[in-house]
């Protein structure tokens, strides 16, 4: 495994000297991280490993950090006024708050999908290919204007993160979302006039539009009516196939169904986690046990 | 139908006559009658204010005094018998009312336009004024006395009143100015009015280089005020967002939308004018204007793009947009409709200024601005650096110093400019209508 990072924590020579012993490769390495909102430590040191295409949850009461961790895998907290990250987090071996990282091509490798759905007021088509065009906008940024000027006598668009037609990435990306079959005709209509489960899904092809690595979702069936959660359940099933997903969620019913892998914050620390039958059915802290049972929380 | 019309009308005692015959009925065709009285009372007094011969005729001041103490009498009378109630109010004064202002209409029409002064006799004027009272004290009454008589119901009954007239009084206003100038103004509306400019040797009126003019001075004003206004918004929402700088920046543009235009056309001929040309131009009336409409841009730029909600903003940017990308390809197109209908508001307002251009680019009976030409160099910078005629300087002109054409010119003008603004205003609310069926949020 080939560090790709130039910046200033190699994770793999942290992990020769601790001797951590990892069986499968990790998508995400998270070490001693520590997240500050101002004054306040919304995540304390923090280490845990998000196993490539494999689901894993995030599970705990409100308050407890989960987001937080989430939306620090895709730097989404640095939006936040006075959040402050420290310690470690490694995508692809690589640690993700160096300086030489780009934030734009760390959010196309690391999707997040939101709790509620959030397309953007344009049509199916046009909200598909906004993450490929914006990273074309991006190339531009990178190689010059002038970079694309082949692009202009093509005849078809191109994604310009796989090469594929624009056309073909919008079809595979409903497909992969289940959501090709119902909306085939109206995909030049606004996306607002969706259903809100087929919007979510909508947002999960938009996702899946620029060919990421992990996804996030941040409690993604909570707006939804049991019908549509269900669908989008059986969807994060199938991604898990291709793709490492990592899901909050409040419910805990969903987590024991849908993933492999769970971990359980409490107010900003982690309490356990291991494979999920076994994080359920014979935890190993008094803590674990006493929250699934509903006994605290 | 709706509860409080089926609750009012058990109780009192002339109420009762009414409801024996059709009350409902009758209370609402009194309540028609009241609305309709009230609209045309204003009409009256509007038309006082503009024609002091309008009501000078003895008849009409005698026929004012003698219904004035009709009215009065009535309301007293009924006082004294305890047996007067509301709807019998309303029902006389609008008949009273109506009768007396469909004579004047008849009898008495349009003496022609003076400037208002109380000479001579003032009886009409004093009529009109104590006839506004008295209407205003009756309606107050009877408000009270519903709301003496059955609280509960009638106190919304009264503030259905009170907001059916306050929504009819602006209607009517707003009605009474439109007519009024196509009734003037459409007499002179004709194509060669419109479209060509005045030749004073043949007698001929024509607006068609203030049209041009105005057109010039308000695209100008436009191309500057709206890169600069839709830019600081994005500064002050997008990338200033907390501190000094950005409430520093609101208040000053509120200043600035406050600032008296005539101000502004001061700071032009001191600083602009000088600079330019040394003569009025349209350029500098441009740069006016535009920082007239600045303020404006600023201040509904920064509303739209306020109300762009968060979730578009993190949606773009976890997909690996940029921050410019965001703003160029979600924020923006999403505001875009409230930005127009924000600067075609300003743009209506600041089409009908005339003190900020009256010093520093217009002249009476200048050329059209001509931008274009059949040979080259077909565009030309030229009419920047030289004056033009407007819209409401050409109307103030005729006003105030009776040039380039007689009464009926300047209706006619002041119609062309209405329209003008109207369709400004017109475009905004189109574009903002259209645009809020694609909107979801």
């Amino acid at each position: 495994m080939v560090p790709l990072t130039k910046g200033k924590t190699n994770l793999r020579e942290i992990r020769e000297k601790e001797k951590i012993d990892i069986s499968t490769e990790a998508a995400v390495e998270i070490r001693n991280l520590d997240v500050y909102y101002g004054k306040e430590r919304a995540i304390k040191n923090v280490s845990l490993d998000i196993l490539k295409k494999k689901v894993t949850s995030l599970i705990g009461p409100s308050g407890c950090g989960k987001s937080t961790l989430l939306r620090s895998i895709n730097r989404m907290n640095d939006l936040v006024d006075g959040a402050r990250v420290e310690g470690t987090i490694a995508v692809d071996d690589r640690d993700i708050y160096s300086k030489d990282v780009q934030v734009s091509k760390l959010r196309q490798k690391v999707g997040q999908v939101f709790q509620k759905p959030n397309p953007f007021p344009k049509s199916v088509y046009d909200n598909i290919a906004f993450g490929p065009r914006a990273y074309r906008h991006h190339l531009r940024k990178e190689k010059g204007v002038f970079s694309s000027f082949k692009g202009i006598f093509r005849r078809e668009e191109r994604s310009p993160i796989d090469g594929r037609p624009m056309d073909q990435v919008v079809r595979d990306s409903l497909e992969q979302a289940a959501l090709l079959d119902e909306i085939e005709e109206k995909l030049h209509e606004s996306a607002i006039d969706l259903s809100g489960g087929q919007q979510q899904r909508l947002c999960i092809a938009r996702c899946l539009a620029t060919k990421p690595e992990i996804i996030l979702m941040d409690e993604p069936t909570s707006s939804l009516d049991p019908i549509s959660a269900g669908r989008i359940e059986d969807l994060i099933e199938e991604l898990s196939q291709e793709y490492t997903v990592l899901i909050v969620t409040h419910n805990m019913q969903q987590a024991a169904r849908i993933s492999d892998r769970t971990a359980l914050l409490w107010l900003g620390e982690l309490i356990e986690m291991g494979k999920t039958e076994a994080l359920f059915e014979k935890p190993e802290k008094e803590m674990t046990e006493k929250y699934i049972t509903g006994r605290v929380g | 139908m709706s509860p409080v019309d089926e609750n009012i009308s058990e109780t009192s005692v002339v109420d009762k006559l009414f409801v024996s015959v059709e009350g409902k009925l009758m209370r609402r065709l009194m309540l028609a009658l009241w609305l309709v009285m009230g609209m045309v009372f204003l009409a009256i007094s509007t038309l006082t204010a503009i024609w002091p011969n309008f009501l000078s005729n003895v008849v009409i001041s005698t026929l004012g005094a003698f219904l004035l103490v009709a009215v009065g009498l009535t309301i007293v009378a009924f006082k004294l018998l305890k047996e007067y109630q509301p709807p019998m109010i309303h029902f006389l004064l609008s008949l009273f009312l109506i009768a007396f202002s469909g004579v004047v209409f008849l009898f008495f029409p349009n003496h022609g336009l003076e400037i208002p002064a109380l000479e001579g006799d003032v009886t009409p004027q004093l009529a009109t004024i104590s006839l506004f009272f008295i209407v205003t004290f009756a309606t107050v009454w009877t408000g009270l006395l519903f709301y003496w008589e059955n609280p509960a119901h009638n106190r919304q009954l009264a503030v259905q009143y009170f907001t059916w007239v306050s929504v009819a009084i602006p209607l009517g206003v707003l009605t009474f100015f439109i007519v009024y100038t196509i009734m003037e103004g459409s007499s002179v509306i004709t194509w060669d009015f419109i479209s060509s400019a005045s030749d004073l040797m043949r007698g001929e009126i024509g607006i068609f280089p203030a049209i041009m003019g105005t057109f010039s001075l308000i695209i100008g004003a436009t191309v500057f005020a709206v890169p600069l206004g839709v830019g600081a918004a994005i500064f002050l929402t997008e990338y200033a967002k907390r501190g000094w700088i950005k409430q520093a920046v609101g208040v000053t543009a509120d200043c600035l939308w406050s600032t008296p235009s005539i101000v502004f056309g001061l700071f032009g001929y001191v600083f602009l004018v000088p600079r330019i040309t040394g003569h009025s131009t349209l350029l500098a009336g441009q740069i006016i204007l535009a920082a007239m409409l600045l303020p404006l841009t600023i201040a509904t730029s920064t509303e739209a793009i306020t109300a762009v909600p968060d979730e578009f903003r993190n949606g773009s940017l976890a997909l690996g947009a940029s921050k410019w990308w965001t703003i160029r390809r979600v924020v923006l197109p999403s505001s875009v409709p409230s930005i127009v209908t924000g600067v075609l508001l300003g743009v209506g307002r600041i089409a009908g200024e005339t003190a900020p251009i009256m010093l520093i680019a217009v002249a009476s009976h200048t050329n059209a601005p001509n931008f274009f030409s059949l040979s080259p160099p077909y565009f030309h910078l030229g009419p920047l650096f030289s004056e033009v005629d407007a819209l409401p300087y050409r109307l103030y002109s005729i006003y105030k110093a009776g040039v380039g054409g007689s009464i009926h010119e300047a209706w006619g003008t002041a119609m062309v400019l209405i329209a003008l603004v109207l369709m400004f205003y017109g475009l905004g609310i189109s574009i903002r209508s259209y645009y809020r069926r694609n909107r979801g949020w």
